[in-house]
């Protein structure tokens, strides 16, 4: 998490940093990350990469150079008849000096190439090669075109250059000069902090170029207020990143300008200390210096104000920085006994002796954050019912100790982790911005963070119904209690101790975000288990028993002396016992074989002989009967 | 008929007998008694009892699993003798009394009819 | 009719002979026949030839399966369409008599190359068996007393409104030939018992099946039965005729109940059965000791008694104690409890409960339903105790019976209508017995009839022997009353009687041949008007729903939407599930948002809701509605509560005053929407809801998940469609936890509360230059 703030920290100036001073400049830093951009394009194949290159590396002062080898390329790329080829190899030669490329008629080409009815750029070409290669110009045909071109396109790119122009050309350029204050009314304010051209970083610094080159010919400060050169001073360290070699040779020779120039020096107040201010780095330092980082002599820097962002409390007001060397001031911060949190200190700065050309010297704003260490206490990690029915029994825990013993929770129960946050400077309690509870499985090493209430400092966690984040895993969890904010200089991640979850078992852990469309397991149906018949020696032996008793129905009947003898042979006897004998025989074939209705339709069939023959044999024997009674 | 078993309770009985010579005097009564006729309708009463008697004793070991087969076995058996029990007290010639339309033709009629009914719904019923 | 029946029974003393007596026997149960089935057709006439009420469709449904496909398929049929998404066995979980009664019709009709539609068989079933039921009565009645009380009876039972109000043409169902199986069974028990035959005791064994096959009320069968046994053995009225009919009964009658699929092996398993099996057990155990006893001396016996009687009684006892508690017995079920106490269902079966036919009786509906008989019913009772013989004894247990359930039930009416019929039958003929007989001396009118009957009881039972007293006493009542009092008596009665037939026909007329899916409306002119929107509205669903279209409703319309417009259905009455019928209950009673998660659980389609607001019908849904409330409260009790659809004074109200709960359940909004807009006639508002008298109170609201798909004419039934999702899907929440990320809204961000891009530059643009100098 600590890693995190200072960005954080960044982006909250950006956004909130309002003041025009600028608050930054072209650092030593910057200035060589430029010289890698210009150096970058080598070997060269092109003239105005050459051009842009070396000027800007020139006005860096590098001097890494190899001259003679860029003058042969220079020769080996120019071209005569072209103004922009001729226009770019002059300016290349003339930046590494004591360089000749075979001229033809140049002077025509050049010459010919100034008259009305052509765009600004190229009278600016034409022009400018003439100048380089030091030929002879005429300047009022110069001056009538580039009064005609300018009527025509009156864009701030061409007047850029017609700045540029005029401030070399021998003659009258009032009327250009008067016209810088139309010009640089075009320029669109962006966030009330930049001015810009439509057209980008190249135009603007241009138009800004060439407008403070005509004034040093004119000797006649520029007609642009002060805070309008700020802001575009602002613009332009607001584009210090940029990697087009036009635009950063232009940018660096516009920055050289505004450091340079009779006129108008903005300054620039930058926070040369770490944002945090701490007890132990009580000191907020600030470096007054103009846009390249150059001392501007000596000053005496004032803290206006210094104001608690959130709580909007003042803590301090008008006081002095020490000055440590020619270009940095240092203040103890501390002294005033900030409360946690961010400030924003309104730094003024007054030269010794009065500079009218300095620009930017009140309101800079410093933002810093006062840090403290904090301290944990009252841990206490306990296991509850979810329905409150008993009271939790909770575990008290040290920072940085561990607790002793296993949580055991299962689902209908809810993890409570209780925290307090104590401000160690001054002991008040305090919340932390992130305040994360980490449960890692042990085993799959899946780690499920919930966010803690910061508010109250306590964490109730109820498994049940997060069940779907531990995917159903039962089994050990650790616990890291995590705790960071950007005022907090220590911030931490704590094991607090072990914990081993219960789930309900057969709810398989699945990945939900992956298989939501994937295919359903198929469902299959489940038949009941048909119950364990026994064993077939079993029931085979139990069907000879059940048999068996007929033995004993023969035996007896034996003994009691069945007579068989007086059957009755008659066609009705023998008829009903068949009868019967296929009854039995057609129940038997429904058990095999028939459905009901077939057996009911035979049934019938059968039963009417044996109704008939039954009817007959038992009637002949009542009769029979009767008639031995009565005789 | 019943009031015999009321007054009998109002007795002052004999000393005590014990079972066996109880039994022993009713299988010596029934041996003399009941004619050669319902013997064998006895003797088949007997058959019919040891059937069920293994039957129920295949319940209570191994158990009823396919029911509906262990019942209708069961319930046949059960049927065979009640139907035999009734048969036998129709035809029984002291029960006449009691049956007046019912000649023991008419029993025997009977008792096939019922059981052809009966082994019907048993056999539709066994599976 | 009755009073036909009694002239023809003066006349008959004219002929004294057998021939004429049986003509004139054939000839009044014919007429009785004859009458019963044609005061039945009041709901044909009237209307025309359809099936009635709710359950009849399900059998008609069933039976028009049955004869399409098969016995066996009808037997093995899963009915997909009923109770979605479970389906129901439907093989398993009906009494199929019905449906093969009228099917076995239908198949030898067209044996006879009669070609008859099945639902016209379907339609006239009940009355041919409110026939078919006189003629078992009579039969039951001549056992029980005489040939011409049995006449009575048969034409009693033939018009009486207790009985019609089941059997009416259309009303196709298992009541109609269950009645007649029970008095049929009835008659051939009293049959086996007097003559002792185990010819007739398996022919009541038989009938027995096809009352289990018929109706689930045969276990009054198997309980009275076993109990009148039982009281035979306590009075000491034991008889081995009593053994025979009763063992070879039970026996038969026990494995042919368990060949019924829906009943299965109830018959040994549950309580309701185990009386029967008892008994069982102690006629043969008591026969084993009479047999014993007959060889044995007294004090023998005792002895042996006392050890034997205790052994099995132990044993007995222990082993229901013990099945019962081991779970193999089930206890008594609900239906059967709430037999006993009447609170019983309201309190814990809200289901029951709520089925009209399942309240208690009214004194009043025991007049309407059976009229002056309720009254002579008590004499007949009186007759029987006085001359009581083993087969009165049985009629005595009935009607005591009968008359216990029949007041705890409307429904088991139809179980008291046969008994009161013969009872009363019986008080009748005793009395116009006593004061015809003098009328005419030198031919006593009413000994005709009534001697060869008591004379063969006398052969059969030299036993009982009463008939004799009674006989002696009657010369000496009829010496102490006049002429005139005998004549004024009698035409009193006939009088009476007279006024039966015309009660029974005016309630057959009025109250009970209403089909209930085509109502009738009587204008002021007298001229009727049918109201026909069920069958437009289940048309409507035929025609114009997918074939597989799911509808719910409340379960009472579940048969009806299946039968008529052939579609799956979520409940019916088959109410075998109670919790799927209170997810709908709960579907009903739940607001459109929560009601729409279930309905979309149970894939529904349409929704269908009877609202009789407009008509007046006062049998439609928002008067159901506290049942389907219940019902959901007793399984989801924490969504759906009863008392948050009653005023905080407990009133049930639809208008304004109604309770919030109420006003914004989905059957409320399905009920009224767009009723707001309907004004029915000048002197009432917009929205006035006739059935419950009042303006509704919440009007013009919208449904989001559902659109009125159709409305009847009469707007009765409303058909709904279930919206199908919105096309953009949910988004699943993310898995990583960042719920409390709102709370922690960053102070920076909390400041710009007015809806800016964030960090989109602030832009001045420059002055241009409007034109040159």
């Amino acid at each position: 998490m600590a890693k995190v703030t200072p960005i954080l920290y960044l982006f909250a100036v950006a956004v909130v940093g309002q003041a025009l001073t600028p608050s930054t400049f072209l650092t030593t830093i910057d200035q060589d990350r430029l010289k890698k951009v210009f150096k970058s394009s080598t070997p060269y194949t092109d003239l105005p990469t050459v051009h842009y290159s070396i000027l800007g590396l020139k006005l860096l002062g590098d001097t890494s150079i190899n001259n003679q080898e860029i003058c042969s390329t220079i020769t080996k790329l120019v071209d005569n008849k072209s103004v922009a080829s001729l226009y770019h190899a002059s300016a290349a030669a003339k930046g590494v000096g004591n360089c000749k490329f075979p001229v033809g008629d140049t002077q025509k080409v050049l010459s010919e190439a100034i008259k009305d009815s052509v765009p600004v750029a190229d009278i600016f070409y034409a022009f400018s090669a003439l100048k380089n290669l030091g030929l002879q110009v005429d300047n009022a045909k110069v001056t009538s075109a580039l009064t005609e071109a300018l009527k025509k396109d009156d864009s701030p790119q061409s007047a850029g250059y017609g700045f540029f122009v005029a401030s070399q050309l021998t003659g009258d350029t009032k009327k250009i000069f008067d016209s810088i204050e139309d010009v640089v009314a075009q320029a669109d304010e962006v966030d009330d902090k930049y001015l810009q051209f439509e057209g980008g970083l190249y135009t603007t610094a241009l138009v800004v170029d060439g407008a403070y080159k005509l004034a040093a010919k004119e000797k006649k400060a520029p007609t642009m207020s002060d805070d309008k050169v700020v802001k575009f001073a602002n613009y332009f360290l607001s584009r210090k990143h940029v990697h087009q070699l036009r635009a950063a040779y232009q940018l660096v020779s516009v920055i050289k300008t505004l450091t340079d120039n009779q006129f108008h020096i903005p300054v620039a107040i930058t926070l040369a200390s770490p944002v945090a201010v701490t007890s132990s780095s009580p000191n907020v330092k600030v470096q007054v210096t103009n846009l390249l980082g150059g001392s501007i002599g000596s000053l005496t820097v004032t803290a206006d104000s210094a104001k608690h962002i959130s709580s909007e409390a003042i803590v301090l007001s008008k006081k002095p920085f020490t000055s440590k060397d020619s270009s940095t001031y240092e203040l103890n911060f501390m002294q005033a006994k900030p409360v946690r949190g961010f400030y924003k200190i309104i730094i003024s700065a007054k030269p010794s002796k009065e500079d009218k050309k300095l620009l930017g010297l009140t309101g800079a704003e410093v933002e810093v954050k006062v840090t403290t260490q904090v301290s944990i206490e009252n841990v206490e990690i306990g296991v509850a019912d979810k329905d409150q029915t008993t009271a939790a029994r909770t575990t008290k825990v040290q920072y940085p100790g561990k607790a002793s013993t296993v949580f055991e929770a299962d689902y209908h129960q809810k993890i409570i982790v209780k925290f307090q946050l104590k401000d160690k400077a001054d002991g008040t309690k305090m919340s932390a911005h992130q305040t994360f509870l980490k449960l890692t499985n042990q085993k799959t090493n899946q780690e499920i963070i919930f966010v803690a209430d910061a508010a109250s400092n306590k964490f109730d966690l109820d498994i049940g119904s997060s069940a779907g984040q531990f995917g159903h895993l039962s089994g050990k969890y650790s616990m890291e209690l995590i705790i960071g904010d950007a005022v907090i200089e220590n911030p931490f991640s704590w094991a607090l101790g072990e914990v081993n979850l219960n789930f309900p078992e057969g709810q398989t852990p699945k990945d939900k975000g992956l298989d939501r469309y994937a295919k359903k397991p198929e469902i299959k149906h489940l038949f009941r288990e048909p119950e364990k018949r026994p064993a077939a020696v079993v029931s085979t032996v139990f069907t000879f028993l059940v048999l068996a008793p007929v033995l004993i129905l023969v035996l007896l009947w034996m003994k009691i002396g069945v007579n068989v003898s007086n059957f009755p042979m008659s066609l009705s006897a023998v008829g009903f016992h068949l009868c019967l004998a296929a009854i039995f025989g057609l129940y038997y074939l429904y058990w095999v074989e028939l459905n009901m209705f077939q057996t009911v339709r035979y049934l019938g069939l059968l039963a009417l002989p044996t109704f008939i023959f039954g009817n007959r044999l038992l009637s002949g024997i009542a009769s029979k009967r009767k008639g031995e009674k009565k005789v | 008929m019943s009031k015999r078993g009321d007054t009998s309770a109002a007795l002052k009985s004999a000393p005590s007998e014990n079972l066996v010579s109880v039994l022993k005097k009713f299988y010596d009564e029934y041996m003399t008694s009941t004619s050669k006729r319902l013997k064998i309708v006895d003797a088949y009463l007997v058959y019919i009892l040891f059937t069920g008697v293994i039957q129920f004793v295949y319940c209570a070991l191994v158990g009823t699993f396919p029911f509906n087969s262990f019942l209708s076995g069961f319930i046949s058996t059960v049927g065979s003798f009640v139907l035999a029990v009734c048969l036998r007290l129709q035809v029984n010639p002291q029960n006449k009394t009691d049956f007046v339309g019912i000649s023991p033709e008419r029993a025997f009629a009977d008792f096939i009819f019922a059981h052809v009914i009966l082994h019907l719904v048993v056999i539709n019923f066994i599976g | 009719m009755a009073d036909a029946g009694v002239k023809n029974d003066i006349r008959s003393n004219m002929w004294r002979t057998g021939a004429w007596q049986s003509l004139l026997t054939f000839f009044i149960l014919s007429l009785a026949w004859l009458v019963g089935f044609s005061s039945r057709l009041f709901a044909v006439i009237r209307f025309e030839s359809i099936i009635h009420e709710f359950d009849p469709w399900f059998n008609y449904r069933s039976t028009h399966y049955m004869v399409e496909h098969g016995f066996y398929n009808f037997l093995n049929w899963f009915d997909d369409t009923a109770w979605y998404p479970l389906g129901r066995i439907v093989g398993g979980t009906v009494y199929p008599g019905l449906m093969v009664t009228s099917g076995t019709i239908h198949w030898i009709l067209h044996m006879l190359h009669i070609p008859v539609h099945i639902r016209d068989i379907c339609v006239f079933l009940a009355p041919i068996f409110s026939g078919m039921t006189a003629i078992a009565v009579y039969f039951f009645t001549k056992e029980i007393w005489s040939a011409g009380a049995g006449l009575f009876a048969a034409c009693f039972i033939a018009i009486v409104p207790g009985y019609i109000s089941r059997s009416v043409a259309g009303s196709y169902d298992n009541e109609g030939i269950a009645i007649f199986a029970l008095m049929f069974t009835y008659y051939l028990w009293i049959k086996s018992v007097k003559t002792g035959s185990m010819f007739w005791a398996i022919f009541t064994a038989l009938s027995y099946f096809y009352m289990v096959s018929a109706w689930g009320g045969y276990v009054f069968i198997i309980n009275l039965i076993p109990l009148h046994v039982f009281v035979l053995l306590l009075m000491g009225r034991y008889s081995k005729r009593v053994y025979i009919a009763y063992s070879t009964f039970f026996i038969t009658g026990l494995i042919l109940s368990m060949q019924i699929p829906f009943v299965g092996f109830q018959p040994i398993k549950t309580s309701e059965h185990m009386a029967s099996a008892g008994v069982f057990a102690l006629i043969n155990a008591y026969a084993v000791i009479k047999y014993v006893q007959s060889f044995l001396t007294k004090a023998e016996f005792k002895f042996f008694f006392i050890s034997a009687v205790g052994g099995a009684a132990s044993i007995i006892f222990c082993t229901v104690v013990g099945l019962t508690w081991a779970g193999v017995i089930h206890p008594w079920s609900g239906r059967f409890y709430s037999l006993w106490d009447t609170g019983y269902a309201k309190i814990h079966i809200p289901i029951i409960a709520s089925v009209s036919e399942h309240q208690p009786t009214t004194w009043v509906s025991f007049f309407f339903d059976l009229h002056i008989l309720v009254c002579a019913f008590p004499a007949g009772v009186w007759y029987c105790v006085k001359h009581v013989n083993d087969e009165r004894v049985f009629v005595i247990l009935y009607a005591i019976f009968a008359s216990y359930f029949a007041g705890v039930m409307v429904r088991l009416m139809l179980t008291l209508t046969p008994v009161v019929c013969v009872l009363a039958a019986i008080a009748f003929s005793k009395t116009f017995e006593i004061y015809l007989k003098d009328d005419a001396p030198k031919s006593s009118g009413k000994e005709t009839s009534e001697e060869p009957a008591e004379s063969k009881n006398d052969r059969l039972y030299d036993k009982v022997g009463k008939t004799k007293k009674t006989k002696e006493e009657k010369p000496k009542d009829q010496d102490a009353m006049g002429m005139n009092i005998k004549t004024i008596v009698i035409i009193a009665l006939l009088m009476i009687l007279m006024l039966f037939a015309v009660h029974c026909t005016w309630v057959t007329s009025s109250a009970y041949s209403s089909p209930s899916i085509v109502l009738a409306s009587y204008n002021h002119d007298g001229s009727r008007t049918i109201l026909d929107d069920f069958r437009e509205a289940y048309y409507w669903l035929r025609q114009n729903t997918d074939d597989k279209a799911r509808i719910m409703s409340w379960w009472d319309y579940g048969y009806q939407i299946a039968g008529m417009g052939n579609r799956t259905t979520l409940v019916d009455n088959n109410t075998w599930n109670n919790s799927h019928i209170a997810l709908v209950g709960k579907a009903m009673s739940s607001n459109e948002t929560a009601a729409y998660d279930i309905m979309r659980q149970l894939d529904v389609n349409y929704v269908l809701v009877i609202f009789g607001g407009v008509i007046g019908y006062s049998g439609d849904d928002i008067n159901k509605f506290l049942w389907m409330v219940r019902i959901a409260e007793g399984e989801h009790p924490r969504d759906i509560k009863e008392a948050d659809y009653f005023t905080p004074q407990g009133e049930f109200r639809v208008d304004s005053a109604g309770s919030q709960t109420l006003l914004n359940c989905l059957m409320y909004k399905l009920s009224y929407y767009r009723f707001g807009e309907l004004q029915l006639d000048f002197r009432s508002p917009a929205g006035y809801d006739r059935t419950r008298g009042v303006e509704i109170g919440n009007k013009n609201f919208k449904l989001t998940h559902l659109e009125e798909a159709y409305t009847s004419e009469h707007w009765l039934v409303r058909i709904y469609k279930v919206k199908d999702l919105e096309n953009r899907e949910k988004v699943a929440k993310p898995t990583i936890p960042a719920q409390k990320w709102k709370k922690r809204t960053s102070k920076k961000t909390s400041r710009k509360r007015t809806g800016s891009i964030k960090n989109q530059p602030k832009i001045v643009k420059g002055k241009r230059k409007s034109g040159k100098k």
